[in-house]
């Protein structure tokens, strides 16, 4: 583990949401903020910008990341010792549910390479919008209730796999791009898309645009729950005092 | 039924005797054109992939659920595509995995060039049965990129569609939205 400057580690999730809803933009002000780095694995590099560039239909999306890569606002990082815990984490995280005798292998390799470059880097941050991996760090056991439920069959627990990967996990804390895009909010960044005589005719254009961000990071794929958006809208109606 | 005693190249056997099954249930719904248990094939042998997670099982989910939706729309699936089921389904048997694989490989390709005016609604099929059957996996608490990867498609067509659906609206966190909020706060202000 390395004691670094304080950073965030992204996984692909977040970046495709804010991508995918024209917000990428966001992360230069929010890193100014944060006076930190932003940082990315090799496998999200690979999602967001290799594999979409390749595509008809994303390949407009991975030109729009690929220049925050170029311009280091959000670095790449590898290190054998990265590659090496994420093999770690991987084997332990893939043999802790079991059903009818076999392994289910929950997570992805892209997934525990964010997992370990956070660790590695001493972060204690990592922006995530898929549910599991973040279910597997808060809370592991909500997985296996979840499997059971789904697959209606009992699921046994490795304890001993769940109980290694919690301690490894235990200091770190997962943010959406949900609280980004709020974050932005109450940093006035979204203010741009506030035009000239805007504000006189819809009322509170301002909380109109971020339930608009809202519903937009939902609708394409971040974990975020419709009760979440009118909990967030309402929170910031009260801080600005709208009715 | 024998067991092959290479078990490392065989199917689990209960993944073996399911593919047979929902193979000879397959044929048997194509020829009558039921539609509807064509469909229930398809969500079966999904529940399957899920926990086993070999590409037999989820190659299978996703062809079975292309066919449905072929047979949904009127079109009749052609005796090429019955007899290379016919074939997968002798390969299962034999335990011949990459054999079978292939047969599977052949029906993508047969259906791509079923009809050339509707070959892009074909490869739109295919498409749509890699992310519906990568759904499957996904609501049974597989995460998004390891769904991606099994269902052979992408983590961005994935988002799009899981974003339109209820599946994330019964996530249960320990981390309530205000602390995690809070947290957010004190790194960004």
């Amino acid at each position: 583990m390395l004691m670094m400057k304080k950073s965030l580690v992204f996984d692909s999730g977040p970046l495709i949401s804010l991508a995918i809803n024209n917000l990428l933009w966001l992360l230069e002000p929010l890193k100014k903020s944060f006076a930190g780095e932003f940082y990315i694995t090799p496998a999200v590099y690979e999602e967001v910008v290799k594999k979409p560039f390749y595509t008809k239909r994303y390949k407009f999306e991975a030109l729009q990341v690929y220049p925050l890569v170029l311009k280091n606002i959000l670095r790449s990082i590898e290190h054998p010792a990265i590659r090496k815990k994420t093999e770690e984490l991987l084997g332990m995280a893939n043999k802790i549910f079991k059903a009818q005798g076999n392994w289910i292998h929950i997570v992805h390799y892209g997934e525990m390479e964010a997992l370990a470059t956070a660790l590695f880097l001493n972060t204690e941050t990592i922006v995530v919008d898929e549910r599991t991996t973040r279910q597997l760090i808060e809370d592991p056991f909500l997985i296996a209730k979840h499997l059971e439920r789904e697959l209606h069959m009992p699921v046994d627990i490795n304890r001993e796999n769940l109980l290694k990967i919690k301690e490894e996990v235990k200091n770190l804390q997962v943010l959406r791009s949900t609280e980004l895009a709020v974050c932005a909010f109450e940093l006035d960044l979204l203010q741009k898309y506030v035009a000239p005589g805007e504000k006189e005719v819809i009322p509170n254009i301002s909380i109109e645009i971020l339930d608009g961000i809202l519903w937009g990071l939902k609708l394409n794929g971040c974990s975020l729950k419709e009760e979440e958006i009118e909990e967030i809208i309402n929170m910031e109606r009260q801080r600005l005092k709208i009715k | 039924m024998g067991v092959n005693p290479n078990r490392e190249f065989c199917l689990n056997i209960t993944v073996k005797e399911d593919l047979i099954h929902i193979l000879q249930e397959a044929i048997a719904a194509i020829q009558q054109k039921n539609t509807r248990l064509l469909s229930e094939v398809s969500n079966h042998i999904t529940h399957c992939a899920s926990i086993f997670q070999n590409p037999e099982a989820i190659k299978t989910a996703i062809v079975i659920y292309a066919l449905f939706k072929i047979q949904d729309r009127g079109i009749t699936i052609n005796d090429g595509i019955m007899d290379l089921l016919q074939d997968g389904l002798i390969q299962v048997k034999k335990d011949n995995n990459q054999a079978y694989l292939g047969t599977l490989e052949g029906i993508f390709k047969k259906i791509s060039k079923m009809d050339e005016k509707l070959a892009l609604y074909m490869q739109q099929v295919i498409n749509e049965a890699k992310i519906k059957k990568g759904m499957k996996l996904y609501q049974h608490g597989i995460s998004l990129a390891q769904t991606a990867e099994l269902a052979e498609t992408t983590l961005w067509d994935l988002m799009d569609y899981v974003g339109k659906t209820k599946l994330n609206e019964n996530v249960k966190d320990v981390v309530d939205l205000k602390r995690r909020l809070a947290y957010a706060r004190k790194l960004f202000q």
